[in-house]
C-alpha cells in the first residue's frame, strides 16, 4: 500500500465511521420526529373537522330545543302562531330545509273546534295539528307547508315519543336499511331533556336528519317540536376540510350507520356491519379504538393508510379520517434525504483538503527513498540535496552524513574480515574433536541406562508380585474373620438350644412328679377298692351263715361289692395309663438329658473350633503388615532404580545435546566462513569515493 | 347256696360259702421250713395260727401270682380236728355268686388226681366248679399239717 493511501486511511476512517454512526442515529431521530409531526397534523385535522360538526349538530338539536320551550311556555294551542313561528324559524335559518310542530291526537283538545279556522296544510284528515315547513326545491326553494306524515314509524316522532316514555327507542320503528346489531340503546344527545336526533335518512332524494324535542306540558308528553337538516352536501362539506390532499372520511351515526363514506358514496345509510370497513368501525363503535394514529390496510383499495378517529359527541357520531401513507411518508423521506445529501458532500470536502495535503509530504519522502535506493545498491558517490527545516528536511540531511558515514565504515570492514576468516577456520577444528568426546559419553550413558531399566522393571515385576501376596493375605484374612462370624452365630444358636433343652428336661421332670402323684393316687384307690370289696365278700359270707336272716343283707353287700369292682376296674385304666404316660416321661427325660449333653459337646467343639480359627486370623493379620512393610520397601527400590534410569537417561540427552551443539558449533563457523568469504565479495561492490 | 369264686389257671371255681370264716388280704405269710408241698406257710389270725394252702401252686404246680386280687380265704376244716381252720390262698377272690342247690350237676368225670373237684354249675357262658374242702387235702398232707387227728 502506499504512503499516501496509508496516511489517508489511518486520519480519514475513523472520522469516517463517526460521521456515519453520527449521521444514521441522526437520520433516525429526524425520521421519528417528521413522522410524529404528520400524524399530529392527521390529528388535529380529524379533531377541527369532528369539531364543526359538532357545533352544526347542537345548533341544530338547540334550535328544535327552543321551539319546544316555546310551546311549552305559552304557544302551546295557539295553532295559528305556531305555524308562523316554524315558518320564521325555517327562514332564519337557511341550512335547515325543515321546521315544524306535531301535536299529540287532540293534544288540547281543541283539534275539531279549529279545523275550520286553520290553513288546512296544517292538519291531517282527523284535525291533528301537524304544520310542518319545507323548502320546496320544485318552486325554486320557496317555503311550502303540509301536514308531517309516517309519525307512528319513525324515529323523529315515535322514537322521541318512546324515549320520553321510558320505552326502547326503537319499538315501531320503520327504517330503510335498518341499523347496527351492535346499537346499545345509547342516546344520541346527552341531557335531562330527551331531544332526539334521528338516523340520516334519504327523503326525496336528499339525505336528511331531523333533530326533535318533546313538548311536555304537565308531565304528559303533549307532542314535538323539529327541525330538518339536509346532510346530501356533507361529503362536499368534509373534503373542503381537509388538509391533506388524499384524505378520505367515514362518518357513522349513533346507531351505527354511515352517514358518509367519501371514498364510496354507495355506503351510505348502510349499517356498520353491512360495509367492507367493519374491520376498522366495529372497534371503534364499540369503544375498543385505541388513541392516536394507526397504519391499516384500506379493504376497498388495499393501499396502507394512516388511520385516526374524532367523537362527535352531540348526535354521538364518530368521524373516521384516513390518509395515504405516500402522502405521509414521502415528505419525510425527502427530508431525511436531504440531510443525507449535505452530509455526504461535507464528507467529499474534508477528502479533497487532505488529499492535497498528503501530495506535498509525500514529495520529499520519495527523494529520500530514491537516494536510499541507490546507497542500497552499492553507490555511495550519490550527492543529497537537503532543503527546508521541517521533519522531512531534517530526514534528507541525515542520509547525507549516513552515505558519508558509510565510506569510512566499509573501510575498516575490508581489513577485519581477512582476521576473522583465520579463527573461523581454527573454532571449526575445535568443534570437530570436542563432538567425537560427546559421542562416546552419549554410549557409555545410554549402555548404563539399558541396565538400570532392566533393574527398574525386574523390581516391578517382584513389587507386583507382593502386592499381589499382600492382597491374599488381606483376602484371607477378610474370609477367616467371616468365617469367625458365622462361628459365633453357630456358638450361639447352640447355646440358645441348650437352654431350650434345658428347660424341656425341667418341664418333662415336672410331669413325671404329676404322674407319680398321680399313681399314688390311683393305688390309694384301688387299696380303698380293695378293702371295699373284702369287706363286702366277707359280708356276704356273714349273710349266707345267718341263712335267711342275711337275705336282705347279701344283696347290699353285692352291691357294695359291684361298686367296688366298678371302681377297681376304673382305677386300673387310669392306672395303666398314668403308667404308659410316667414310661413316656421317664423315656423322654433320658432322651432330652442325651440330647442336652450332645448339644452341650457341639457347643464344647464349636467354641474349640472358633479359638483355632481366632489364632488363625490373628497369625494371618499379623502376617499383613509385614507383607505391607515388604511392598513398601520394594515399591522404594523400584523407584530408585526408576530414578536411576530417569538420571541416566537425562545423563545421555545431555551427551546427544552437547554432541548436537558441537556440530550446530562446527555448522556456524562453516557458516562462518562463508559469511566471511561473502562479506568480502559484499565490500569489494561498493564504489567509494 | 352262695359260692365265694376264684380262679386257678383261666378256670372259675367255687367254694361254698357257709364254710368259710373270712376273706383275708395276702399278708405275708410265716413260711415254714421243711412243710410239704402246697403248704404256702403259716397265718396268724384270731390270737390262732393256721396252715395256708396255694391252691394255684398244688394245682398247676406254680405258685400264686402276687396281686391286690390274690387273697387268703379262711376255711373251717372239719375233716380235721374239731375247731381246726385252714387258709388257701387263691387268685382272684373278689366275687360271690348265689346258686340254686339243683342247678349243681355232676362233670360225670373221674378225677382221681384231684378228689376235690365237685359239682359244676353254670355262671353265664362259663362253667364254675364247686371245691370240696372236705377232699382238699390228702392224707399225707392232712396228717403233716394237723397232727392232731381227725377222721
Amino acid at each position: 500500500m502506499k504512503l499516501r493511501a496509508k496516511i489517508l486511511l489511518a486520519s480519514g476512517l475513523p472520522l469516517l465511521v463517526l460521521v456515519a454512526v453520527v449521521a444514521v442515529l441522526l437520520l433516525q431521530r429526524l425520521f421519528s420526529t417528521q413522522l410524529d409531526l404528520a400524524k399530529d397534523s392527521i390529528r388535529a385535522e380529524a379533531e377541527a373537522i369532528a369539531q364543526s360538526l359538532e357545533e352544526e349538530n347542537h345548533r341544530t338539536v338547540q334550535t328544535a330545543a327552543t321551539m319546544a320551550l316555546a310551546q311549552q311556555n305559552g304557544l302551546f294551542g295557539r295553532r295559528a302562531d305556531s305555524v308562523a313561528y316554524a315558518r320564521a324559524v325555517l327562514e332564519a335559518n337557511p341550512e335547515f330545509t325543515g321546521a315544524y310542530f306535531g301535536y299529540e291526537p287532540d293534544a288540547d283538545g281543541r283539534d275539531r273546534s279549529t279545523i275550520a279556522g286553520l290553513d288546512g296544510r296544517a292538519l291531517d284528515d282527523t284535525g291533528r295539528f301537524l304544520p310542518y315547513w319545507f323548502r320546496d326545491d320544485s318552486a325554486g326553494g320557496a317555503l311550502a307547508l303540509t301536514p308531517l306524515v309516517d309519525m307512528d314509524i319513525s324515529y323523529y316522532y315515535r322514537g322521541l315519543r318512546n324515549r320520553v316514555s321510558g320505552e326502547a327507542e326503537g319499538t315501531g320503528i320503520s327504517l330503510e336499511n335498518g341499523i347496527s346489531q351492535l346499537y346499545d340503546g345509547r342516546a344520541p344527545v346527552a341531557g335531562a331533556v330527551p331531544l332526539m336526533i334521528t338516523e340520516p335518512y334519504v327523503y326525496e332524494g336528499k339525505l336528511i336528519v331531523e333533530q326533535t324535542a318533546p313538548i311536555i306540558i304537565d308531565g304528559r308528553f303533549r307532542g314535538l317540536a323539529g327541525v330538518d337538516r339536509a346532510l346530501t352536501d356533507i361529503d362536499d362539506f368534509l373534503r373542503g376540510q381537509r388538509t391533506h390532499q388524499s384524505s378520505e372520511f367515514l362518518l357513522i351515526s349513533t346507531r351505527g350507520r354511515i352517514i358518509s363514506a367519501t371514498g364510496a358514496p354507495d355506503l351510505r345509510t348502510l349499517p356498520l356491519e353491512r360495509t367492507p370497513y367493519e374491520g376498522w368501525l366495529a372497534p371503534l363503535y364499540r369503544g375498543e379504538w385505541s388513541e392516536g394514529v394507526l397504519e391499516m390496510e384500506d379493504p376497498l383499495s388495499g393501499e396502507t393508510r394512516f388511520v385516526v378517529a374524532a367523537a362527535v359527541p352531540t348526535g354521538g357520531w364518530q368521524l373516521v379520517v384516513s390518509v395515504d401513507e405516500g402522502e405521509i411518508l414521502g415528505p419525510v423521506r425527502a427530508e431525511v434525504l436531504k440531510t443525507l445529501l449535505v452530509i455526504v458532500a461535507g464528507l467529499m470536502v474534508a477528502a479533497a483538503i487532505a488529499y492535497v495535503f498528503t501530495r506535498a509530504l509525500v514529495g520529499r519522502v520519495e527523494t529520500a527513498a530514491g537516494t536510499a535506493e541507490k546507497v542500497a545498491g552499492g553507490d555511495l558517490t550519490v550527492r543529497v540535496e537537503a532543503e527546508g527545516s521541517d521533519e522531512t528536511g531534517v530526514l534528507l540531511s541525515s542520509l547525507r552524513h549516513m552515505v558519508d558515514s558509510l565510506g569510512g565504515l566499509l573501510g575498516r570492514l575490508k581489513s577485519s574480515s581477512v582476521q576473522l576468516l583465520s579463527t573461523a577456520n581454527e573454532i571449526t577444528a575445535a568443534s570437530r574433536k570436542q563432538e567425537q568426546i560427546n559421542n562416546d559419553i552419549g554410549a557409555s550413558t545410554s549402555e548404563i541406562a539399558a541396565s538400570t531399566s532392566e533393574i527398574s522393571a525386574t523390581a516391578q515385576e517382584l513389587l507386583g508380585v507382593m502386592r499381589e501376596v499382600s492382597a491374599s493375605s488381606g483376602t484371607t484374612a477378610e474370609v477367616a474373620a467371616a468365617g469367625r462370624t458365622d462361628l459365633d452365630s453357630l456358638q450361639e444358636t447352640m447355646q440358645g438350644l441348650l437352654a431350650a433343652t434345658s428347660s424341656i428336661a425341667e418341664r418333662l421332670e415336672v410331669m413325671a412328679q404329676r404322674a407319680e402323684s398321680i399313681g399314688t393316687v390311683v393305688t390309694t384307690i384301688t387299696k380303698v377298692a380293695d378293702q371295699t370289696n373284702l369287706l363286702s365278700l366277707n359280708a356276704a359270707i356273714e349273710a349266707e351263715k345267718a341263712g335267711e336272716y342275711g337275705a336282705g343283707f347279701a344283696v347290699v353287700s353285692r352291691e357294695i361289692r359291684r361298686l367296688a369292682d366298678q371302681a377297681a376296674v376304673a382305677t386300673l385304666d387310669i392306672g395303666r395309663l398314668v403308667g404308659e404316660v410316667q414310661e413316656s416321661v421317664s423315656s423322654g427325660v433320658a432322651e432330652m438329658s442325651r440330647f442336652t449333653a450332645r448339644v452341650r459337646d457341639g457347643v464344647r467343639e464349636v467354641t474349640a473350633l472358633s479359638t483355632q480359627l481366632g489364632t488363625v486370623i490373628e497369625g494371618v493379620e499379623s502376617l499383613k503388615p509385614r507383607f505391607d512393610a515388604a511392598h513398601r520397601g520394594m515399591e522404594a527400590q523400584a523407584a530408585g532404580a526408576g530414578q536411576i534410569n530417569d538420571a541416566m537417561l537425562q545423563l545421555r540427552d545431555i551427551a546427544l545435546l552437547s554432541g548436537e551443539s558441537s556440530q550446530a558449533t562446527r555448522t556456524a563457523s562453516a557458516q562462518l566462513l562463508a559469511a566471511v568469504e561473502d562479506l568480502k565479495t559484499e565490500i569489494a561492490r561498493f564504489r567509494t569515493r | 347256696m352262695l359260692l365265694v369264686l376264684f380262679r386257678i389257671g383261666a378256670e372259675r371255681y367255687g367254694l361254698d360259702a357257709r364254710s368259710l370264716v373270712e376273706v383275708l388280704p395276702a399278708v405275708p405269710l410265716r413260711p415254714q421250713r421243711g412243710a410239704p408241698a402246697g403248704c404256702a406257710g403259716l397265718l396268724a389270725h384270731r390270737e390262732r395260727t393256721i396252715p395256708v394252702i396255694d391252691l394255684t401252686l398244688m394245682a398247676t404246680g406254680k405258685p400264686a401270682a402276687q396281686r391286690l386280687s390274690t387273697r387268703i380265704v379262711v376255711a373251717n376244716y372239719r375233716a380235721g380236728p374239731p375247731g381246726s381252720r385252714i387258709g388257701l390262698l387263691v387268685e382272684e377272690a373278689t366275687d360271690a355268686r348265689e346258686v340254686a342247690a339243683e342247678a349243681l350237676v355232676d362233670p360225670g368225670i373221674a378225677t382221681p388226681d384231684a378228689p376235690y373237684l365237685g359239682k359244676v354249675v353254670g355262671e353265664g357262658e362259663r362253667l364254675v366248679q364247686v371245691v370240696e374242702l372236705d377232699r382238699l387235702l390228702s392224707r399225707e398232707l392232712r396228717d403233716a399239717l394237723f397232727p392232731g387227728g381227725g377222721s
